[in-house]
């Protein structure tokens, strides 16, 4: 048998708790611990020694280190830095150990036993462990940043005043347009912008600085210039020594625009009611006014002096009997009207469109682009779909000073769950009609009461303000809805959704 | 013997400006402020016509107009009204509309009027 001299034990005893011994059969017979050793003292072993392999555990983290053990020790060969789960009550130790053995021979040469040092590496372990937890958990929270659509970003707090970016997600570089490494190294605030409430932003400032976090509603700048609106979460993190501040930046464009959408829809209908209300009170009052001039102007026969004055009352009444029949169309919901027939959509549109070149100045162009088939029907009443036009199509000349392009565009629309509830429209199939110029534009501030009745921007005398909320009403009569959207100084865009008429030739 | 229009309407003024339009074409009209007052002339007379307005107190046109309708034989109706409330009866309102002859929007000229009245009692 090959023996192997006790080596480097000097060199073992720097990075050893125990010394130990293990004889011929098997037996641990010393357990010295190196603190012992300097003091003088002896193997703490007690009673009938036992076999080593009595003193440890099969445990899941050490298998590998305890099975090269046991094939090192049945081939009599060293080994060095074997992990194993261990139970020594005499050295106080429940949990894992480093081995390193050497078998050893007597001057004849024989197998002794076997010689070596030992290492509780319990705590370190348990560090391990913990540091691989946290790796674990560490990954899938990067995943989780990268992932998410939020943008997410750590900046140095203590770096002032610019508080300079030290890392940003994908999302962060997708919505603000920047490259993520051009991201890094910027101040904190660099997405702010004119557009950016300024009080706003030194709140959030503030805020963050006395209370360690905050976060606000504004309105951010991308690369492009363009803007999006914002909820903003700043918070400080880390420790005293090394802090950082964590913040995450959400697109919250889309809930701002439902949110105004839902206003202003709670907005019309309650105007509708009132005016609903309102129209049909005036309409009965109107009703003796009519009759009674009628009924006066016959007896004026002979005081022809006095006819203009009936003229004037009858002129006022049909004007006042218009205003009031306008308003009521604004006030209507979905009447679901007597199915008139049914009409391929484009045919129906191309020839409004022509009526509708008549009344507009020649140096707009009128253009159109159909999505949809020639055969795709619609069920509409003819009259009114000539009436929305012209109500968008003139106010769109007025928008562009009679210089620009006028765009129909037909396309299909499915509403699924979101739309429904932003719009107050079923389910279904619809036609989307977008009715675009190249006019003006309208701020946001327009935008937001155009529909209403007696709203205009047209000097006083020129318009009703009842065009927009005509066009309205018809349009939900239809089963329908009407949004506008704008850009100020580009033009406007309506989009008008109509039922599509279901084919039902089953039930006929 | 002229004919009989009944004229249902709760404005006073709406009345008497319809019932003398209709004496000066010779029809004898009564009148009523109401849909109660209105069932009770029908249940006593006959007529030609009637008139009547849709939303009101108590009993309203459209009572009265499903009464007629449940009738073995009913006079012609003609229905004024002030156009759609927002109200909850709308739809009521509206198949009341659609059971009439005929309907007025108010505010209406003579001329709607007196071209559906002589095309009834004619």
């Amino acid at each position: 048998m090959h023996l192997w001299p006790i080596v480097a034990f000097d060199l073992l005893y720097m990075n050893t708790d125990w010394l130990w011994e293990v004889d011929a059969h098997g037996n641990l017979t010393k357990w010295i611990s190196t603190r012992d050793i300097k003091n003088g003292m002896k193997s703490r072993l007690q009673g009938d020694p036992k076999p080593w392999r009595d003193y440890l555990r099969c445990d899941q983290t050490c298998r590998d280190g305890l099975a090269s053990l046991l094939r090192a020790v049945k081939n009599s060969t060293p080994f060095e830095c074997l992990r194993v789960a261990c139970h020594l009550p005499h050295a106080n130790v429940h949990g894992w150990l480093q081995l390193t053995g050497v078998p050893f021979a007597d001057e004849h040469g024989t197998f002794m036993g076997y010689r070596g040092a030992a290492k509780n590496i319990t705590g370190q372990l348990m560090t391990e462990r913990k540091l691989a937890r946290i790796d674990h958990i560490y990954k899938g929270l990067m995943t989780a940043i990268d992932c998410s659509a939020s943008m997410i970003f750590l900046a140095d707090p203590d770096d002032q005043p610019d508080m300079r970016i030290q890392y940003a997600n994908p999302a962060f570089a997708k919505v603000s347009g920047y490259a993520k490494e051009d991201v890094v190294g910027k101040p904190t605030m660099f997405l702010f912008g004119e557009k950016t409430d300024k009080n706003a932003a030194s709140m959030l400032r503030e805020n963050v600085r006395r209370n360690g976090q905050a976060s606000a509603k504004l309105q951010l700048h991308r690369r492009d210039g363009s803007t999006f609106w914002a909820l903003i979460t700043l918070v400080l993190g880390g420790n005293e020594g090394r802090r950082v501040l964590v913040g995450t930046i959400r697109d919250i464009s889309a809930e701002m625009n439902f949110e105004a959408a839902e206003e202003q829809r709670g907005r019309l209908e309650a105007i509708g009611r009132l005016a609903g209300g309102m129209a049909h009170e005036i309409n009965n009052l109107l009703q003796p006014l009519q009759l009674n001039a009628e009924i006066i102007g016959d007896e004026l026969a002979s005081h022809p002096d006095l006819l203009p004055f009936v003229e004037d009352i009858k002129a006022s009444l049909n004007q006042i009997s218009f205003i009031v029949r306008n308003t009521l169309q604004f006030s209507r919901k979905n009447e679901q009207v007597k199915s008139h027939q049914p009409q391929p959509f484009i045919e129906l549109m191309e020839d409004r469109i022509r009526f509708l070149r008549n009344l507009i100045p020649s140096t707009v162009a009128i253009m159109h682009d159909w999505q949809i088939k020639p055969t795709d029907l619609v069920d509409i009443n003819q009259t009114e779909l000539t009436q929305v036009l012209t109500n968008l199509g003139t106010n769109a000349s007025h928008a562009m000073k009679g210089h620009g392009t006028l765009t129909f565009r037909l396309r299909h629309c499915q509403i699924d769950g979101v739309r429904e509830s932003s719009r107050g429209l079923p389910l279904g199939n619809y036609f989307e009609l977008f009715v675009s110029d190249t006019g003006c534009g309208m701020t946001p501030e327009l935008l937001a009461r155009v529909f209403e009745p007696f709203f205009t921007t047209k000097p006083v005398g020129e318009g009703t303000g009842l065009g927009l909320s005509v066009v309205y009403g018809l349009v939900a009569g239809w089963g329908g809805h009407i949004e506008v959207s704008s850009i100020p100084g580009e033009g406007t865009t309506f989009s008008i959704l109509i039922p599509q008429v279901t084919d039902n030739k089953e039930g006929e | 013997m002229s004919k009989k229009v009944l004229l249902v309407d709760d404005m006073g003024g709406i009345r008497r400006s319809v019932a003398h339009l209709l004496k000066q074409a010779g029809l004898e009209v009564t009148e009523a402020e109401n849909g109660k007052q209105a069932l009770d002339h029908l249940k006593n007379g006959k007529f030609s016509l009637v008139i009547t307005d849709i939303l009101m107190p108590e009993v309203d046109g459209g009572a009265v107009i499903t009464w007629l309708n449940d009738q073995p034989s009913r006079p012609k109706i003609i229905a004024m009204s002030g156009g759609g409330s927002q109200s909850t009866a709308d739809q009521a309102l509206t198949e009341a509309r659609n059971m009439a002859d005929a309907v007025l929007l108010k505010p209406f000229a003579r001329q709607d009027l007196m071209e559906l009245v002589n095309r009834y009692v004619a």
